[in-house]
């Protein structure tokens, strides 16, 4: 009787667990990609370049993104990749920027600014409000 | 101290609101041995089988009075199950097994042997699979054990009724607790070398060290079989006989009880009746429980024909099939034109009417007034009581020829209401009953079946009912043809008695003969000739 | 010899086609719409392949109450309600995937669990009439549904997600769009045969339900269903919990049924939140029905040629109305015609054979009763 209860218990218990797992691995995150100037703690990191994107190795919209704009890329789950890769008289230039970032369930939606990404500053990514 | 005795019943009584069924039975059994139990109807054996069984119905009434020590222990079941488990089994009288299933699982019902499973752990033993080999294995020895020629693949349904009955049997076997067997009569819907193996498996049985109590009408069986034979007569135990040193006719005294002679109310008055009016012949009707199997018999014009015999007997099917209510094959000659059989309203028609045993479900419309009721069959067979608009094409019901119509009867059979308009569920069992007979009168029948028109109803009602009807065949030279359980209330009334036993006529009493004749006949002993009335 | 005669079985190609009417009926009706119809093989087929996906699961629910004798569980609309609420509360979560449907399906287990009790145990009390019962309480349990959904939703249970939500700020909107798992299912992996797409995952979680099912029969708890379904009192005799067997039987389909809602949906698309679980129950048991199944007999293999039988019948009919009548919106009066048309249709057939045979059944064993009365005479007579 007893143990019956331990392994019901059990069951339950790794059902919530699996239903967690599932919850995390299948969170979808809107990823605002921004091409837009940006002050962080008084650096300013200034939009110049035009990137091709891509996230997690799927392409971000047919053409460059050119400063100023924003494009925007769903993913799913927790931990993610993003590449960048500048663009200069529609030709690719120079080496491509690959940085790997992770989102918690509770970021639904999250801005990746491209120019403090490309500049090498770890907190190019934000929450939108 | 171990008991020698494997049931021992201590002064047991046992009523059913003030009714008292059972009075002070003490019964004990040995293991290994095989009681017989005999009894009319209403001697208290279903009650006393139910007792020992634990049934729920006993538990919910208030439970019984007395002692019972099974195996040593005392006992007070509340189910069925509590009985099951403590080592009762119980062979029912009609079969409880699952027609569709082959006789393995139905021997194994309920006790089939699983292979374990991961997810019982989780769920229930219920989700355990089934461990065919095993119970083919269990189911075969079993059957083994009876040693009885029973296909345990054979669906149930397509087994003769003999293999049915070892089935039945075998399940009870099979459970290892079981100690005491209850065979409520096991042989009643066997033919006779059918029967005649289930005795030799009860002995069997008993041979294995498990007592039995077997109840029976075949007296022969009873004889055969028991070691000790037990008569119960209005809830008490009369006598405890054994078989080497009793006969059919002391078993059938002892059942029936001694007659009142003189006293007792026994129609004496000697009619001479010559015209036949209702010639029966090989009348085979399928009423559940109360199957006719080939009635040959004649009714006289102007006479009161009773129809007696234990219940399940078949004598309920006689009226029934007759009137239509229940499949029937053979032939009803009624003055000289054959019937058509099922088929109610045309024999309705020429004459005949039915007052049915089942007051309340077929013989009342319970929330219509008294005058409708009276006036329903009238109006539906007839076309009485209706006024006729546009040639016939509108029919109205014509209440004032209702009203008076109902007014008569209530005033000449002593309906007890306030007026006429009173719904029929209001009034008691009594006047229920007389409503019932004044519908059938309406009707101006020549031929009336009344079936058990006095159960349920208190004595002072009885007598007025028996007495309505024996006014109204002396006044009208009515046949009437009635059908009781009640042998005492037959021989007050009728001109002669018709005994039935397994779906046939066992004799024709008139009902003067001796009390122990007719108990003779409803055991079965049957009469040569039936001329005993018509000389 | 006139015993004999009386004895004889109706005969056995007769019985057949009154067994077998309705799949005999869809037959037909498909040999003679299907060409006039115009519609492609390739393109049938794979509508066919696409409502076998779609519907399959959820009508395999229904047989478990089969076998327990309650006939058609119209109460499985109870488990497509539970199976919607998982889906909203996975697309307000933006859960999307393959997660997202077990998600989905997870969260609708404990409510469907709790939905099938309360049926169950209604449909206790409701012996014998069962079917009608569980239609109703579809109804009424849709009005608690409604209630959850239209003034719970965003009120008491929180929703982020303004886009699903009616603009006064609570209660879910009419439909829902499942972006996030669309096909998902069927898309993990999709096998493509001369143009035939076959969604091999949804295929094999069908097969697995199968599977279940023939498993369930093999357990002590099937047999007991059985034998519940064929005699309750003896059932009762023999100490099975009859009452609670029977609510395990609609616990399990209403779950199943749970799991068949969110397969339907995530193959559709969209949730038509007032909606699609109404119709659902109906559906599923015309289409089991169609399938040669009767209320006290219904076998795995009924529930796909009843999937193929209908659905094809409703791909071809609203083309070869147009080609016939010039009107395809015949086609939607057909499909509702046809569905409820089956179910009454298939019931009356079930009454009347079951008197037939009932009445057969009587004369056979009065037969065999007569016939050994009379030898037994016979023989006493030689003696």
């Amino acid at each position: 009787m007893k143990k019956k209860l331990i392994i019901r218990t059990s069951l339950i218990v790794l059902l919530i667990i699996l239903g967690i797992i599932l919850f995390v691995i299948g969170k979808q995150h809107k990823v605002l990609l921004d091409n837009r100037d940006l002050t962080i703690d008084g650096v300013t990191y200034t939009a110049e370049a035009a990137y091709e994107i891509w996230v997690d190795g799927e392409k971000v919209g047919r053409t460059a993104l050119n400063p100023g704009r924003r494009n925007v890329a769903y993913v799913v789950g927790p931990s993610h990749e993003i590449e960048l890769r500048e663009v200069k008289n529609g030709k690719p230039t120079g080496d491509s920027i690959v940085k790997k970032f992770r989102l918690s369930v509770k970021q639904s939606e999250v801005i990746i600014n491209i120019p403090a990404l490309a500049a090498g500053s770890d907190s190019f990514l934000y929450e939108a409000d | 101290m171990k008991d020698k005795f494997l049931l021992r019943m201590e002064n047991v009584s046992k009523d059913f609101y003030g009714n008292t069924v059972l009075k002070n039975v003490n019964l004990n059994v040995k293991p290994g041995e095989i009681v017989g139990l005999v009894g009319e109807n209403g001697a208290g054996k279903s009650t006393l089988m139910k007792i020992i069984f634990g049934s729920s119905e006993i538990y919910e009434t208030g439970g019984y009075n007395g002692k019972i020590i099974f195996a040593g222990e005392e006992v007070n079941f509340r189910s069925s199950f509590d009985a099951l488990q403590a080592g009762i089994g119980m062979v029912h009288q009609e079969f409880v097994l699952i027609p569709g299933y082959s006789a393995t699982e139905n021997i194994l019902l309920n006790t089939e042997p699983t292979r374990p499973n991961i997810l019982a752990e989780v769920f229930d033993e219920r989700v355990n699979t089934l461990d065919w080999p095993e119970m083919k294995k269990r189911a075969k020895e079993a059957i083994g054990l009876l040693e009885v020629d029973l296909d345990p693949d054979m669906l149930v349904k397509e087994m003769p009724v003999g293999h049915r009955q070892f089935t039945e049997i075998a399940r009870e076997i099979n459970r290892e607790s079981t100690k005491l067997l209850i065979m409520d009569e096991p042989t009643a819907v066997l033919t006779e070398s059918e029967a005649d193996v289930v005795l030799k498996v009860i002995k069997k049985i008993a041979s294995m060290g498990i007592a039995v109590i077997f109840i029976s009408h075949r007296l022969k069986e009873i004889l055969t079989v028991c070691d000790y034979i037990v008569v119960l007569r209005d809830g008490e135990i009369q006598k405890e006989l054994r078989p080497a040193e009793t006969n059919e006719r002391e078993i059938a005294e002892y059942m029936v009880g001694k007659d009142l002679g003189e006293k007792s109310g026994v129609n004496r008055e000697k009619r001479e009746f010559n015209e036949t009016i209702l010639k029966i012949e090989n009348l085979w009707v399928d009423m559940p429980g109360e199957q006719v199997n080939g009635i040959s018999l004649e009714v006289k014009k102007g006479e009161i024909l009773g129809i007696g015999g234990l219940t399940g007997q078949g004598k309920l099917g006689i009226a029934n099939g007759i009137m239509g209510l229940y499949p029937a094959e053979g032939r009803v000659i009624f003055k000289g034109e054959e019937l058509p059989l099922n088929n109610t309203r045309e024999i309705l028609n020429r004459g005949l009417a039915f007052v049915s045993e089942d007051r309340r479900g077929i013989g009342l419309l319970l929330d219509q007034p008294l005058n409708w009721n009276i006036a329903f069959t009238a109006m539906q067979v007839k076309g009485e009581y209706l006024k006729n608009y546009l040639g016939g094409l509108i029919k109205w019901r014509d209440d004032e020829a209702i009203s008076q119509l109902a007014r008569e009867y209530i005033e000449r059979l002593n309906i007890k209401c306030f007026s006429e308009r009173q719904y029929a569920r209001e009034l008691s069992g009594g006047n229920q009953q007389k409503v019932c007979l004044a519908k059938a009168f309406a009707l101006n029948p020549e031929v009336l079946f009344v079936s058990e028109p006095t159960r349920g109803i208190d004595i002072g009602a009885k007598k007025l009912v028996l007495d309505t009807l024996r006014l109204y065949n002396r006044e009208y030279g009515t046949t009437i043809i009635i059908t009781s359980s009640e042998l005492e209330e037959l021989r007050t009334i009728s001109d002669r008695i018709a005994i039935i036993n397994e779906g046939k006529i066992a004799g024709i009493l008139p009902p003067t003969a001796d009390r122990v004749e007719f108990g003779l006949l409803m055991l079965g002993k049957m009469e040569t000739g039936e001329g005993v009335l018509n000389e | 010899m006139k015993n004999q005669d009386s004895l004889k079985t109706v005969n056995p190609v007769k019985q057949f086609f009154i067994n077998y009417a309705v799949p005999i009926l869809f037959i037909i009706m498909i040999v003679f719409a299907a060409p006039m119809s115009g519609l492609s093989p390739v393109f049938l087929i794979n509508e066919v392949m696409t409502r076998l996906t779609r519907n399959s699961f959820l009508i395999l629910s229904l047989l478990i109450p089969v076998l327990a004798g309650m006939g058609m569980n119209f109460g499985i609309v109870m488990g497509a309600m539970a199976g919607q609420i998982g889906l909203i509360l996975i697309t307000d979560w933006q859960i999307v995937g393959v997660p997202g449907i077990l998600l989905a399906m997870l969260i609708s287990t404990p409510i469907a669990i709790v939905f099938g009790y309360f049926t169950g145990i209604v449909l206790n009390k409701a012996r014998g009439r069962e079917m009608v019962t569980g239609m109703m309480l579809g109804y009424f349990m849709n009005g608690i549904y409604q209630l959850l959904v239209l003034y719970g939703m965003g009120k008491i249970i929180p929703i982020r997600d303004k886009s699903i939500l009616l603009s006064r700020g609570y209660g879910i909107r009419n439909a829902i769009s499942l972006d996030g798992i669309r096909q998902s299912l069927d898309n993990v992996i999709k096998l493509d045969i001369m143009g035939i797409q076959i969604p091999l995952v949804t295929l094999a979680v069908i097969a697995l339900n199968c599977l279940f099912i023939i498993w369930f029969r093999k357990t002590k708890l099937g047999q007991d269903m059985r034998t519940v379904g064929q005699d309750m009192e003896v059932a009762r005799m023999a100490g099975i919990d009859v009452e609670k067997t029977r609510i395990i039987s609609i616990i399990i389909s209403t779950v199943l049924a749970a799991y068949g809602m969110i397969i339907y949906l995530q193959n559709i698309g969209t949730i038509n939140t007032y909606n699609s679980h109404e119709q659902i129950g109906f559906f599923a048991v015309a289409a089991l029905l169609v399938g040669g199944a009767s209320v006290s007999r219904a076998s795995i293999l009924n529930v796909f040629i009843g999937v193929v039988l209908f659905h094809t019948v409703f791909i071809v009919s609203p083309r070869a109305g147009k080609e016939l009548i010039g009107s395809a919106q015949l086609g939607e009066y057909f499909r509702v015609f046809i569905t409820y048309g089956v179910i009454a249709f298939s019931l009356a057939l079930y009454a009347w054979r079951n008197r037939i045979e009932a009445e057969n059944e009587r004369k056979k064993a009065m037969m065999l009763r007569r016939a050994s009365l009379q030898n037994e005479a016979e023989e006493g007579g030689n003696l």
